[in-house]
């Protein structure tokens, strides 16, 4: 049976294959019967990766051992849920994920713009795509290769991926990652075809948003896995593989602010090419840098011959997009110019200026140690400091920037105008400066607080004045009303602004639980108590507790105010963080326990015990107090919320060439 | 056109801080990494902060969870050159599966103080990961 799905991705290979040949000849040649070929051969690539894909499923939940990639990711005793993770937890599985995601996006292109004259191009684009990945499927990392001899139980999988945000996090960062092959493809289609108005734009703005926020929650959650399951209360370490998709992140963010101004002002044609060009180019070098081993990487997959192909891969694309753009680019002329400093175009390239300033400083800091081998023979690497100390003004600058383009107007806008519209929000975020600054005597902490707090004032003013004026119109209408039908009517613009209140919530969230972070190690003997953040923690003892396929030794720890009651009362909580010894782990795997309150956090570990007689009998305890920290999921809520909101709401895109007063 | 000057300026003021900003960070954390060999051959300072690799002696390790402190070492390819490694630091879970560490703190005579620590493990995606205040 594995041999079937072999053979079924060998056939996708040579069908993909097939379908690049007969689209881009036939689109060339403008031969229908070519093209239509190209298409059914497009649909059976699809089906044959389905059948693989189901097929792994079915091996994997069968725990057919033979096969090695079944029996290196899973065993007997492992839950369905995480059975199922197990197709993208191996490099071979993950491919084929991948793959499978790009065809079910192939289909639904083929389908959605069925009569897009551009189609052809764009499908012929998104076949070579899949030519590569069935290549590697198909010669090198093959995920139905099996043993002769099948072991009697599988490896299990690793127990740190043993966790419900680490089963979701991969696909959802795939759904965002390949996602942004659409636009790319309808890009590169409209420069081949020599149509280069915001066309394109206009009709992959839902692949990009969704895109976008697929990356969005993928990145999160990523961040939300280690937080929870590596037991250091850290959720982002600047680690290369969490900048590889960080970067696409960053200029994939550039692209959907900088596409405004194309459709609203037919400028930045050439730049809106290259970015989603940049977007999805880094899609594909994060995979790369995953795959290759290249750097030093706590996620890295062990190193492979793959990343030969990679490269390959990625220098076809740039050379692709490069001379396409080159050869194009007298028809990516703008069609306006800038009419003021004080516009609202303007933000728009300061805010393209700083996202590219954080992907370059990012893709800098991670490649740096190859360079510097190459180049000197020493590898130089760089931490977390120099991205923290590069990108946290580069972050403060955008956010003060989301502040301020509320208040700022299309086309040109006075000082004068601009200084009235800043007043009120401006006093807002001096005075908040001046609290946080006698609060905290920290002046970086209170600048980042104070321009969050701006951004907020400055959204709720522009909703103030919007309201007013459609209450003077509608003075039927009670307020929350009149907001909701403002936002209704707005709403590419409304949810954006909730989107930017999301990153705002989310920036306080890290800034508090990264500067007020409180941390202790202690031991402790049953029946001692540790003060610690204003708490009491007090150790009872370790409990055993015996599960299928592990053994779970939870140190139990009683907690309540310091302030609050006698000894002997009653405890507030009792938190229980554990060592999980798996039968197929030589290790016990530490599962932390995480105690909310408010905003905050209390992070407990139990790093290590013992149980022997009297002096023996201890365990060593070490305790976190994140402030702050669920601001980071909560804002991410926001965001979400926000982006679908833009995405589904009524709202129409801004007319080009209209102006401010009659829209 | 006067307008788009003004434009240009203003944006290459903005790149030009933007790398200001990138130079000066790069040279203050910039850290040598080093394989056990290397450094062999090498004078480093105590006040040098590098990042250091070898294989992992298995039977070194020593753990004291009620510090908690970990002691190890680590040798080169042909076994010819060993280094001893403490890091006062809960043992990062997997630690005695992994083959390869990776090791960033400052050299002190024959032993290394390590903050932060990275495992390689074989075969597997096996993400993995150790971080102490000192490292971020």
């Amino acid at each position: 049976m594995p041999q079937l799905g072999s053979l079924a991705t060998t056939l996708a290979f040579l069908t993909a294959v097939l379908a690049f040949a007969a689209l881009a000849w036939g689109a060339y040649r403008k031969d229908r019967s070519l093209i239509h070929l190209g298409y059914r051969a497009l649909d059976t690539v699809f089906f044959l990766v389905l059948f693989a894909s189901a097929l792994l499923l079915f091996l994997l939940v069968s725990r057919d051992f033979s096969v090695r990639y079944v029996a290196d990711y899973t065993s007997r005793d492992l839950p369905l849920l995480y059975t199922i993770s197990a197709f993208w937890a191996g490099q071979a599985g993950s491919l084929l994920f991948w793959e499978l995601i790009l065809s079910i996006y192939t289909v639904l292109v083929l389908w959605l713009y069925r009569k897009h004259p551009h189609l052809p191009v764009i499908s012929a684009i998104i076949a070579g795509v899949h030519i590569f990945f069935t290549l590697l499927l198909t010669f090198l990392t093959r995920p139905f290769d099996t043993f002769p001899f099948p072991p009697p139980d599988g490896a299990g999988l690793n127990p740190l991926l043993q966790d419900p945000a680490m089963a979701l996090h991969p696909p959802t960062l795939y759904l965002g990652y390949v996602g942004f092959t659409i636009p790319f493809a309808f890009a590169m289609a409209a420069l081949i075809l020599r149509k280069a108005d915001a066309e394109w734009i206009r009709r992959t703005r839902v692949w990009t948003i969704i895109s976008w926020l697929f990356l969005t929650t993928g990145i999160v959650l990523g961040g939300q896995w280690a937080y929870i399951e590596l037991g250091w209360g850290g959720y982002w370490a600047w680690d290369p593989v969490e900048n590889a998709a960080f970067l696409p992140w960053l200029t994939a963010t550039a692209f959907l602010h900088s596409v405004m101004i194309q459709q609203a002002k037919g400028m930045l044609k050439t730049w809106n090419i290259a970015l989603i060009a940049l977007t999805f180019f880094f899609t594909i070098f994060g995979t790369f840098l995953t795959r290759s081993g290249v750097v030093q990487s706590v996620h890295a997959f062990a190193e492979s011959n793959l990343g030969t192909y990679f490269l390959v891969f990625l220098g076809i694309v740039v050379i692709f997009s490069v001379y396409l753009i080159l050869t194009r680019s007298h028809l990516l002329k703008s069609e306006a110019s800038f009419e003021g400093i004080l516009a609202k175009e303007t933000s728009f390239l300061v805010n393209n200026i700083l996202f590219l300033g954080l992907a370059f400083a990012t893709f800098w800091g991670t490649i740096f140690p190859i360079l510097s081998e190459a180049v000197t023979g020493n590898k130089v690497t760089v931490g977390p400091p120099f991205f923290n100390q590069v990108n946290a003004p580069i972050f403060l600058g955008v956010i003060i920037l989301m502040g301020i383009c509320p208040l700022i107007a299309w086309r040109r806008s006075s000082p004068g105008k601009l200084g009235r519209n800043l007043l009120v929000p401006g006093i807002v975020g001096l005075i908040s400066f001046a609290a946080f600054f006698l609060q905290t005597h920290r002046f970086g902490v209170s600048l980042a607080y104070a321009s969050s707090v701006f951004v907020i004032a400055s959204i709720l003013y522009d909703f103030a004045i919007e309201a007013k004026v459609r209450r003077s119109f509608h003075p039927e209408e009670p307020v929350p009303q009149a907001i909701w039908h403002l936002m209704r009517a707005r709403s590419r613009k409304y949810g954006g602004y909730l989107v930017h209140l999301g990153v705002v919530i989310m920036a306080i969230g890290i800034v508090a639980s990264n500067a007020f972070k409180q941390e202790t190690t202690v031991k402790l003997e049953p029946g001692e108590q540790a003060e610690f953040a204003g708490f009491v923690l007090r150790y009872k003892g370790i409990e055993f507790q015996h599960e299928p396929g592990k053994v779970i030794a939870s140190g139990t720890l009683e907690v309540q105010p310091s302030d609050h009651g006698s000894p002997s009362s009653v405890p507030l909580w009792v938190l229980r963080p554990a060592k999980v010894f798996y039968r197929t782990a030589d290790q016990p795997h530490t599962e932390v326990d995480i105690r909310r309150i408010g905003v905050d956090d209390l992070y407990t570990i139990l790093a290590g015990y013992q149980t022997g007689s009297d002096k023996e009998n201890f365990a060593t305890f070490k305790f976190l107090y994140m402030p702050g920290v669920n601001l980071i999921w909560w804002g991410f809520y926001v965001i979400i919320i926000g982006g679908l909101f833009a995405l589904f709401g009524k709202g129409k895109p801004r007319k080009r060439k209209t102006r401010r007063a009659t829209s | 056109m006067k307008k788009k000057t003004q434009i240009w300026v203003g944006a290459l003021v903005i790149v030009a801080a933007l790398l200001f900003l990138m130079v000066t960070s790069f040279t203050q954390s910039s850290v040598y990494y080093y394989t056990l060999d290397e450094l062999a051959t090498l004078d480093i300072s105590p006040q040098q902060r590098i990042r250091v690799s070898g294989q992992l002696v298995k039977e070194s390790v020593k753990y004291d969870p009620t510090k908690p402190l970990l002691e190890f070492t680590i040798q080169n390819s042909d076994s010819t050159y060993r280094l001893n490694v403490i890091y006062h630091d809960v043992m990062p879970d997997n630690f005695l599966k992994s083959e390869e560490v990776v090791a960033t703190g400052y050299l002190q005579g024959t032993r290394f103080e390590a903050d932060q620590l990275l495992i390689k493990c074989p075969s597997k995606y096996e993400p993995e990961e150790t971080e102490t205040a000192g490292g971020s």
